[in-house]
């Protein structure tokens, strides 16, 4: 074999070899399981605290989005809040108005995660961030809490509130 | 007929790889265009246009770059620096690839900034985006790079009449990745 026939394959062989490698990795195009992660979001509750004051309680999320596009943020548009004995539910505009710190992880440089009161909680892909929200007292006891995003999953965390 | 067969030239006419060059050299070239001329603020990290924010969006899928990536996000002063470097890269790399100069050089260059995108590969809302861009750029690298596509309607002609086949540095490994 001439030597340009053995370079033109060699080199061949290590485009296709990425090629489909990373082929298979991002979408699972040589076979399968086909998927694609930035079609829609996936909010994920990396860990939730809550803490009763004197006047109110404060429920600190802290969440991040893994999946989705990437050039607008999810919404987390209703949260619940509930337990056996006690159901709350916040709209987006709720959601707003009852969030009063935003903690941004040091990583999300220009894309800021936030809240609105069309939206909700707006998450960038790949960006995380703390939420508090004050909330009226709860009791002590064992809560869920539950996010809905349009066209997913919703997703839920348990706290304690001692 | 067997004579007619022996009679033909069965490699690529160089000719043939220049809209591949100007193809691959354009889409480096407008990446550098873009941040660096025609929107400064792309490469400002003061800007809320800042380009190198959008690492983050990289981030759920990127695997073992993931602490590399959180490093840059989390150190712009450093990142900075980082992204006008890739900026200038683009442009140079690109102009290098539409007139043919250094080509083989270039084309060695594209492919390693292509196989750079790989930790972005998996966005694509729409189609397979990146991974797209980032595979046909690499393979187009390689093409212009092993063909040494600028000696037809490139300035590497010249180079190539004047000194012949050069590498990077005549030293193992480097006296292979040739300059034009």
């Amino acid at each position: 074999m001439e030597r340009r026939e053995t370079l033109a394959l060699t080199f061949s062989v290590i485009v296709a070899l990425f090629i489909l490698g990373t082929g298979q990795w991002a979408y699972g195009n040589l076979f399968g399981p086909l998927h694609n992660y930035s079609k829609t979001p996936k909010v994920v509750i990396v860990a939730v605290q809550a803490e009763n004051t004197k006047q109110a309680t404060l429920l600190t999320l802290n969440l991040t989005n893994e999946n989705g596009p990437d050039a607008y943020p999810a919404s987390v548009s209703l949260i619940k809040i509930w337990n056996t004995s006690y159901t709350l539910i916040l709209n987006s505009t709720q959601i707003y108005a009852h969030t009063v710190k935003i903690q941004q992880a040091p990583w999300n440089l220009n894309k800021k995660d936030g809240v609105n009161p069309v939206g909700g909680f707006e998450l960038w892909l790949g960006a995380e961030a703390s939420f508090t929200l004050v909330l009226p007292p709860l009791s002590p006891g064992l809560y869920n809490v539950t996010l809905y995003v349009p066209y997913t999953p919703p997703v839920t965390a348990s706290f304690v509130l001692r | 007929m067997s004579e007619k067969l022996q009679q033909l030239d069965y490699s690529t006419p160089s000719e043939y790889l220049l809209p591949l060059r100007i193809g691959v050299g354009w889409m480096w070239f407008d990446g550098g265009l873009r941040k660096l001329v025609l929107a400064p603020d792309k490469v400002n990290p003061s800007s809320s246009s800042f380009v190198l924010g959008k690492l983050v969006t990289f981030l759920p899928h990127a695997g073992f770059f993931q602490p590399f990536l959180k490093f840059v996000l989390e150190n712009p002063a450093i990142g900075a620096p980082f992204l006008v470097v890739y900026s200038v890269l683009e442009l140079v790399i690109g102009s290098l690839l539409v007139i043919g100069l250094f080509t083989r050089l270039a084309g060695f260059g594209s492919a390693l900034m292509a196989s750079s995108l790989a930790p972005a590969f998996w966005l694509g809302s729409t189609c397979e985006d990146e991974w797209q861009i980032g595979s046909l750029l690499l393979a187009g690298g390689v093409v212009l790079m092993l063909s040494a596509a600028g000696r037809k309607f490139g300035l590497d002609s010249l180079l190539f009449r004047k000194y012949g086949d050069r590498g990077l540095l005549n030293v193992p490994l480097l006296k292979h990745i040739k300059l034009w």
